[in-house]
């Protein structure tokens, strides 16, 4: 029995350190990301630069820096328990797959995604140094103008500070109400404006 | 918490998985360290959850019918060597489906895919066998009739919750043997000290693994049943060996299945589901929680025997009614602290179908009808989830 108790204890360490090694998570640079990963379990961690909804609830983020970003994808069964909006700072842990000859980070269940969420900035903070950079704004509704069929022109408000939204998408938003949308800065004929591209980047 | 959930009758590994799960998230603690304290907790109530299964439930020797091997073993004062017999078992076992679990694995998604469209079919041949095995005809009708019993009781009430099985399991195998054993026993009798242990069998051994291993796979299959089985290959009626043969059993099978939520993505116990809440079980993952069970069994098996000795010197002192009473009181306390009164007529039905088997002579596994009938029911596609 001794002999047995020995054994179990001695494989039972051996299994707990090799096992360790094995299962630790690799904590990797998106930039270090490369196809001999495919299929190993990986931490990754960066802000959501492009964030598409899939008609049939699939999220699809793009996570990373301006320069360098990776496709994580929320199926719709694990897309119910995150709650994730545009330039929010995201910690992923999955398995890297490759579809589509791009590689991927794909998470199995809703607790291996942690948000923090980034906190929108005021209409009166962007300013002419910002242009082409993404930014995630908040402020009230004061003009809402139709552009063609498929563009909108929402005009923000904050005390004497105006800040023009142009969102490439038909938006049913209304005069006074708050809206929270991410997007690129832009000069344009003089004005700041920021340029929205997908619904799903404006919170209403 | 594994040997509080082993010690304290009708207290299972499930009932204490919120406290650790509480217990991972206050003490933010990584997903892995929470996954090898509920595969420790697991192991070690399979391993302590023998003492009291041996020198609780004793019933008289006259009156019972159907006497459990560990039962007879304390009547003739040899209950401690039945605890080492039982520990002997689980870590030869343990360290056994251990080694066995990694070469095993890849195949048994292939496996499983293959067996899953006649999953129903398997489960009846188990049932089958089951009933056949008891001999005669008187027998077999009563087998059937304790699994028709105990599967309708399943069948109205299992979609009421997971609460719900701790009424159903304690009434159909704990507080029905106990009631047994109230009615007839005083005391104790005195139990021997050290005694050698008997020669060590591999066949037992390994015929343990193997039914483990495969109840591990199936659904709704108790180790009663993987007993069984393993007794139909090795044929023995020897205690030393029918002890070891359980006790592998029930140990491999608590640990496939964690190594089917790894090899086929669906958990086969409570600890198994909430193990798979925290992670996602990759090939290193379960590497780390088969050393976790191996080092929680090395060190479960120097605690089993010592905890043994204890209850073998001081159980004979106590008044047996006195503690048997204690324990039912335990069991009705349980049942209302999760269930409310509604648990009460359950564990009381339960109780009524659990006395028959020691009454007719035929074995109480039957009784695991209560899950093992809508699991087939289920996989033969007449009832949905």
């Amino acid at each position: 029995m001794r002999e047995l108790v020995l054994a179990c204890a001695v494989l039972g360490l051996v299994m707990i350190y090799a096992g360790s090694r094995l299962s630790e998570l690799e904590r990797v640079e998106i930039q270090n990301l490369t196809s001999g990963m495919v299929g190993s379990q990986v931490l990754l961690s960066g802000r959501v630069m492009d964030l598409y909804e899939h008609p049939d609830g699939h999220l699809f983020l793009r996570v990373g820096e301006e320069n360098r970003t990776v496709s994580v994808p929320l199926f719709s069964s694990l897309r119910k328990g995150v709650r994730v909006e545009m330039l929010d700072w995201v910690e992923v842990r999955g398995r890297v797959k490759e579809w589509k000859g791009e590689l991927e980070v794909v998470p199995g269940k809703p607790e291996d995604v942690r948000v923090r969420r980034e906190h929108p900035r005021r209409v009166g903070e962007i300013e002419e140094g910002e242009v082409g950079r993404l930014v995630k704004v908040e402020g009230e509704v004061r003009r809402v103008t139709r552009m063609g069929e498929n563009c909108t022109l929402l005009t923000l408000g904050e005390g004497e500070n105006v800040l023009k939204l142009f969102l490439t998408f038909p938006a049913q938003v209304g005069v006074g109400a708050r809206v929270r949308a991410a997007g690129r800065v832009q000069l344009y004929r003089g004005e700041l404006e920021v340029v929205v591209k997908r619904s799903s980047h404006l919170y209403l | 918490m594994g040997v509080s959930a082993g010690l304290l009758p009708g207290v299972h590994v499930n009932n204490l998985i919120p406290c650790i799960l509480l217990l991972v998230t206050s003490l933010g603690l990584s997903p892995l360290s929470g996954a090898a304290a509920l595969v420790s907790m697991a192991v070690v109530q399979t391993f302590t959850s023998y003492i009291p299964s041996t020198f609780l439930g004793v019933p008289d020797e006259g009156t019972a019918l159907s006497i459990l091997p560990t039962h007879r073993m304390v009547l003739e004062g040899r209950g401690y060597l039945a605890v080492r017999l039982t520990t002997r078992g689980c870590l030869s076992g343990l360290l056994l489906g251990s080694l066995l679990a990694l070469p095993l694995a890849p195949a048994f998604g292939g496996v499983y895919s293959l067996l899953r469209p006649a999953m129903g079919w398997i489960l009846l041949s188990v049932v089958i066998l089951m009933v056949v095995s008891e001999g005669t005809p008187r027998r077999m009708a009563w087998g059937l009739l304790v699994f028709f019993l105990s599967g309708l009781l399943g069948l109205f009430t299992l979609d009421g919750g997971e609460e719900v099985l701790t009424p159903l399991l304690s009434g159909l195998f704990g507080m029905s043997v106990l009631l047994e054993s109230l009615a007839t026993r005083g005391r104790l009798p005195e139990q021997r000290g050290e005694e050698e242990d008997p020669s060590f069998s591999l066949s037992p051994l390994l015929s343990g693994v193997g039914a483990g291993i495969f109840t591990g796979f199936l659904p709704g299959i108790g180790p009663a049943e993987g007993t069984v089985l393993s007794q139909l290959v090795t044929r023995s009626r020897d205690t030393g060996d029918f002890l070891l043969s359980v006790s592998a059993v029930n140990m491999v099978k608590v640990l496939f299945s964690f190594v089917a939520l790894h090899a086929i993505g669906r958990p086969r116990s409570g600890a198994a589901v909430a193990v798979g809440e925290l992670l996602e079980v990759g090939g290193g993952e379960l590497l780390f929680l088969l050393g976790v069970a191996l080092l929680a069994g090395a060190l479960s098996s120097l605690l089993t025997p010592a905890l043994g000795r204890l209850f073998c010197s001081f159980l004979p002192r106590l008044p047996y009614r006195v503690l048997g009473a204690f324990t039912l009181l335990l069991i009705l306390s349980l049942t209302l602290l999760l269930c409310g009164p509604s648990g009460l007529p359950l564990l009381l039905t339960a109780t009524a179908i659990g006395l028959i088997p020691a009454r007719v002579g035929v074995r109480r596994s039957h009784a695991m009808g209560v899950i093992l009938l809508p699991c087939t029911l289920y996989f033969l596609g007449l009832r949905s989830l």
